[in-house]
C-alpha cells in the first residue's frame, strides 16, 4: 500500500442526516433521526488512533502485528492482515471476482432501517448494491472478526479472516470504523461538488486556454443534465441507481493558476484551498516539475486525478493518480528496446537535454534505465539550447550510435539549419507533441519517436466520439493529447462519481478510480478480443466501450497509480506517417 | 438478507414514501443483490487445449507455456496479480502451504503461477511476490503481454474480462496428454493435496 499519512477524524453529525431532512422539507426534531452510532460514547482520540493502526496498519495497540487465521489454516499477519486491504482505506468494501467485501464503516455497520447506507459493490455488468444487516452492536462485531458469523447468524465466506482481538482491541476498531467515512469530505455538499484544476505558470497562453476551454465546456455540459436535490437541470445519462437515490450533484469548477518558482507553489496551495476546499483535483497542466501539487495532495489528502504532466514525481502517493509515468516511461522503453538490439545493440547512446528540471529529470531516467545493459550513456546538458549549442551537441557521432534529444517543440524548430548526423535519432513523443511536432523536413527523415500513445489506425477510432464531440462544439484539434486527456478526466470522473452515490469521501474515489479503470479497461479488451474474432470485420460491433484515450490501454489495480504502462517506437518518415518500429513495450 | 431499500421506523414521513418508490424502481433496475457466496469448492475435469505462446518468468527469460507445463510431472497452475487484495493472496498462500507439504514428504513440486495483470507485473514485481510467499525452486512465476495472458486464462476457460472479475481458480495436471483437474472455490490446502494424490493415483 501507499504511503499515507496518518489521520484522526472527529465524529460529529453528518451532512447526510442534514440533507434527508433538506430533502424531506419538514421539520422534525434532528435527534429523532441521528442514528445510535453516532450517540455513541465519545472515544479518545488515542482509542481512535490504536483503532486506525490496527486496521489500515495491521499493527496492534502493543506494537505486535496483528494476525488473522483464514480458511481453517492459513495465517495472515501484519499489514497483510489489515483489513484495509479488503474493506479499503475509506471501509466501502470492494467486489473482486465474485466476492462482495462489505462497506463496514459506522455509517453501514450501525445503519438502522431507513438510513439508505447503499453502496454500489459491482459497478460492471451486473448491478448490486451492499447488503443491508440489522445494526451490528459490539457484541456482534466481535462475534463477527473472532469467529466470522455475521449478525445474522451466517458463517462468513473464508476469506474473511478470524481476528483473535481482546476486548480493548475491539474497542479501539470499533471506535474507529464508527468514525471512519461518516460524513462527507469537503468539498461536497448536498448539492455541489467542487472540484480544482492547477495550472503551472510558463504554460504558453494558447495551451491554458485550451484546457480550460475544454474543462469549462464539459463541466458546464455535465450541469446541463444534472438534477439536483434542489431541482432545477433536466434528467439525462444518469445511472439508475443515482436517479433513484437522487445523489446527483451540481459540478463547480475552480482554476488555480500558479506563480513563480516552485517552492513557492505549496503555499499559493494552501491558500487557494484555504478559500475553496475542494472535493479533488481533476486534469491540470505543468510543463516542468509537478512535484509541489504532488506532496500538497497528499498532505492535505485531496486526490489529483489525470494531471496533463511530463514527468510525474517517481515515488507514487495514494492521492496522486497520473496516465503514465511521462518521459520516464519513455526512458525506460527505449532503454528496453535498444538493449533487445542483440547484434544491433549501440555501444553508446548521446543524450542531448535542456539544463532544466524536465531535461534533467528524463536524462537521469534514461541513465538509469540503461544501466547494466552494457551501452554507456554520454549526457550532452544545454544551459541554452540554440542552434549553435544544438550543433556541438550533435556532432561526432557514428551510424553505429544512438542520439537522443529530449527536445520539446520551440527547440526542434532549432534544428531546421542543421544536418542531422549518421546516428539514429530519436525524440519524445510526449515533449515533441508527437508527429504533429515542427520537425525540420530532414530530421523527420530519420527520426524515431518514443510513442506511448496508440499507433494511429486504431488511434482514430478510438477518437471518433471525442472528435465527434469537439466538432459538435465548435472546438478546434489544436493540442490533441491535451485535449484528450482532459477529456477522459472529465469523462471519467463523471461515471466515477456516479457509482460512488452519496458515498462521497476522497479515499472512496481513489478506490473507485482504481477499480472503474480497470473494469473499463476490461470491458475495452473483451470488445477488441471480440473484434478480432470477427476478423476482417473490426468495425461491424458497436463501438461505445472504446477507449476514448490516446493511449492503447489504461488500468490499474489496488494502489497502482499510472495507468499506462508502456510505448512504441515508431519511424516518423518524411510524410509524416507513422510506422512502428516495436510492438508495445512495457518496460 | 436482501437489500431492502428504507423502511420501519424512519421517523419522517415523506422518506417513507419515498422508499416505496424507491424499493420497486431499484428492483425494477435490477439493482438488488443475490446472496453472498460461501466457502466449499467445485472439481471438474477438462482437456485444454493450450497455445504456443512465449511468457516472461520472474528471472526475465522469455520461455514456451507449454515447455514450462510439460517436464513429464505433475504440475498445479493459478492465475494472479500483485497488486490484489481479495482472492490471489489466498490462492498462493494456499500454494504456498501446498508446496511446504510436498517437500517435507520429498516430492517433486511443479507449480506456475500466471499473471492477470501482466504490464503491472514485471518480472522484478513477481519475483518480490515470490519470495513473499516463500515460493522455492519448484514454483514460477510468469508475465507476458496482455493479450498473451488473455489466450492463456481463455484456453483455461479462466478469462473473466478484466482482473478484478477473476475466480479463484486452480489447476493441476498429471502429466501432458492428460486431463486437467479444475478446482474452483475455497480449497484448504489439504482439500488441494487431497486430489493432487487423487490425480497422480497414490
Ligand atoms: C482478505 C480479505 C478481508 C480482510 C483482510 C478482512 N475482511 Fe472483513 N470481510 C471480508 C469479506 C469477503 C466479508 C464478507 C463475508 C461474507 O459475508 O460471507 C467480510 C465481512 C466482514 C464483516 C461483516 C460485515 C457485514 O456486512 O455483515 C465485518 C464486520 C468485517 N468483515 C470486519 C473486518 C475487520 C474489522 C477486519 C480487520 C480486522 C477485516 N474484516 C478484514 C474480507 C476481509
Amino acid at each position: 500500500m501507499k504511503t499515507k499519512p496518518p489521520r484522526v477524524r472527529r465524529v460529529y453529525r453528518s451532512n447526510l442526516i442534514e440533507s434527508k431532512l433538506a430533502l424531506c422539507g419538514w421539520l422534525v426534531l434532528a435527534s429523532l433521526v441521528l442514528p445510535d452510532w453516532v450517540h455513541a460514547a465519545t472515544p479518545t482520540t488515542d482509542e481512535i488512533e490504536r483503532g486506525r493502526r490496527i486496521y489500515q496498519e495491521g499493527i496492534l495497540p502493543s506494537g505486535a502485528p496483528l494476525h488473522g487465521m483464514r480458511s481453517g489454516k492459513v495465517e495472515v499477519k501484519g499489514p497483510q492482515a489489515a483489513c484495509a486491504n479488503c474493506h479499503r482505506p475509506s471501509g466501502m468494501g470492494s467486489v473482486e471476482g465474485g466476492i462482495q467485501v462489505p462497506p463496514i464503516s459506522g455509517k453501514f455497520l450501525y445503519a438502522q432501517a431507513g438510513d439508505m447506507a447503499l453502496a454500489a459493490m459491482d459497478l460492471r455488468g451486473e448491478k448490486r448494491m451492499n447488503q443491508a444487516h440489522a445494526p451490528y452492536t459490539d457484541d456482534t462485531l466481535a462475534q463477527a472478526i473472532r469467529l466470522g458469523i455475521n449478525n445474522s447468524g451466517r458463517s462468513m465466506n473464508p476469506v474473511m479472516p478470524h481476528y483473535a482481538l481482546d476486548k480493548p482491541e475491539m474497542q479501539a476498531l470499533a471506535a474507529y470504523l464508527r468514525q471512519l467515512s461518516s460524513q462527507w469530505s469537503p468539498g461536497a455538499t448536498a448539492d455541489t461538488l467542487h472540484f480544482a484544476t492547477v495550472i503551472a505558470p510558463g504554460i504558453s497562453p494558447e495551451r491554458r486556454k485550451t484546457l480550460v476551454d475544454m474543462l469549462t465546456l464539459m463541466f458546464k455540459q455535465k450541469n446541463a443534465n444534472t438534477v439536483t436535490r434542489s431541482g432545477g437541470g433536466r434528467r439525462h445519462m444518469v445511472s439508475a441507481a443515482e436517479m433513484v437515490l437522487g445523489t446527483e450533484r451540481r459540478w463547480q469548477l475552480h482554476v488555480w493558476e500558479l506563480q513563480g518558482a516552485p517552492e513557492t507553489w505549496a503555499a499559493q496551495l494552501h491558500d487557494d484551498y484555504q478559500r475553496e476546499p475542494v472535493f479533488a483535483l481533476i486534469s491540470g497542466l505543468s510543463e516542468t516539475t509537478w512535484a509541489p501539487v504532488h506532496e500538497f495532495c497528499n498532505q492535505a489528502q485531496v486526490p489529483c486525478l489525470f494531471p496533463s504532466v511530463p514527468l510525474p514525481p517517481a515515488t507514487e502517493s495514494f492521492y496522486s493518480v497520473y496516465f503514465s509515468r511521462g518521459v520516464a516511461l519513455e526512458a525506460g522503453v527505449l532503454a528496453r528496446y535498444l538493449s533487445g538490439q542483440g547484434a544491433q545493440k549501440p555501444q553508446r547512446v548521446v543524450q542531448v537535454y535542456h539544463d532544466d528540471w524536465m531535461g534533467r529529470g528524463a536524462a537521469q531516467a534514461l541513465k538509469q534505465a540503461v544501466a547494466g545493459s552494457g551501452i554507456t550513456v554520454e549526457d550532452r546538458c544545454l544551459p541554452d539550447v540554440n542552434p549553435q549549442s544544438l550543433q556541438q551537441a550533435t556532432k561526432n557521432m557514428t551510424g553505429a550510435e544512438v542520439l537522443m534529444l529530449w527536445l520539446r517543440p520551440a527547440e526542434l524548430a532549432l534544428l531546421e539549419k542543421l544536418a542531422p548526423p549518421s546516428a539514429s535519432v530519436y525524440f519524445s513523443g510526449e515533449l515533441t507533441g508527437e508527429e504533429r511536432g515542427p520537425f525540420p523536413v530532414a530530421w523527420k527523415k530519420h527520426a524515431k519517436l518514443v510513442y506511448p500513445y496508440d499507433l494511429p489506425g486504431q488511434r482514430e477510432d478510438n477518437m471518433a466520439n471525442f472528435r465527434a464531440w469537439l466538432t459538435m462544439r465548435g472546438l478546434a484539434v489544436v493540442d490533441e493529447p491535451l485535449q484528450a486527456e482532459a477529456f477522459f478526466a472529465v469523462n471519467f470522473l463523471t461515471d466515477t462519481v456516479a457509482g460512488m452515490l452519496d458515498n462521497l469521501y476522497r479515499d472512496y474515489l481513489l478506490e473507485t478510480t482504481e477499480s472503474m479503470l480497470s473494469k473499463a479497461e476490461g470491458m475495452k479488451s473483451e470488445q477488441q478480443a471480440r473484434d478480432r474474432e470477427m476478423l476482417g470485420k473490426p468495425h461491424s460491433l458497436p463501438t461505445q466501450h472504446a477507449s476514448t484515450t490516446i493511449y492503447p490501454h489504461l488500468g490499474l489495480g489496488p494502489g497502482q497509480r499510472f495507468a499506462s504502462k508502456g510505448a512504441y517506437i515508431v519511424r516518423l518518415g518524411e510524410d509524416g506517417k507513422l510506422t512502428a518500429e516495436s510492438g508495445w513495450i512495457v518496460p | 438478507m436482501k437489500n431492502t431499500l428504507p423502511g420501519q421506523t424512519n421517523p419522517c414521513p415523506c422518506l417513507l414514501g419515498f422508499a416505496a418508490v424507491f424499493i420497486c424502481a431499484a428492483l425494477a433496475a435490477g439493482l438488488c443483490s443475490a446472496a453472498q457466496e460461501g466457502g466449499g469448492f467445485t472439481r471438474t475435469e477438462a482437456v485444454y487445449s493450450l497455445p504456443e505462446v512465449t511468457l516472461v518468468r520472474q528471472d526475465g527469460a522469455s520461455v514456451s507455456l507449454s515447455r514450462e507445463l510439460d517436464d513429464g510431472h505433475p504440475v498445479m497452475v493459478s492465475f494472479i496479480f500483485t497488486s490484489c487484495a481479495v482472492i490471489c493472496p489466498m490462492l498462493s498462500h494456499l500454494m504456498s502451504q501446498v508446496q511446504q507439504k510436498l517437500a517435507k514428504g520429498g516430492e517433486k513440486r511443479h507449480m506456475v503461477s500466471i499473471s492477470i495483470d501482466p504490464e503491472q507485473d514485471t518480472p522484478a514485481r513477481l519475483l518480490e511476490y515470490a519470495k513473499k510467499f516463500r515460493a522455492g525452486s519448484g514454483w514460477q512465476f510468469y508475465t507476458g503481454t496482455a493479450q498473451t495472458s488473455i489466450d492463456v486464462q481463455k484456453a483455461f476457460n479462466a478469462y473473466r474480462g478484466d482482473k478484478d472479475n477473476h475466480a479463484p481458480l486452480i489447476f493441476m495436471r498429471a502429466s501432458p496428454g492428460k486431463p486437467w483437474v479444475r478446482i474452483e472455490g475455497f480449497a484448504t490446502s489439504d482439500d488441494l493435496l487431497h486430489e493432487y494424490r487423487r490425480m497422480i493415483g497414490q
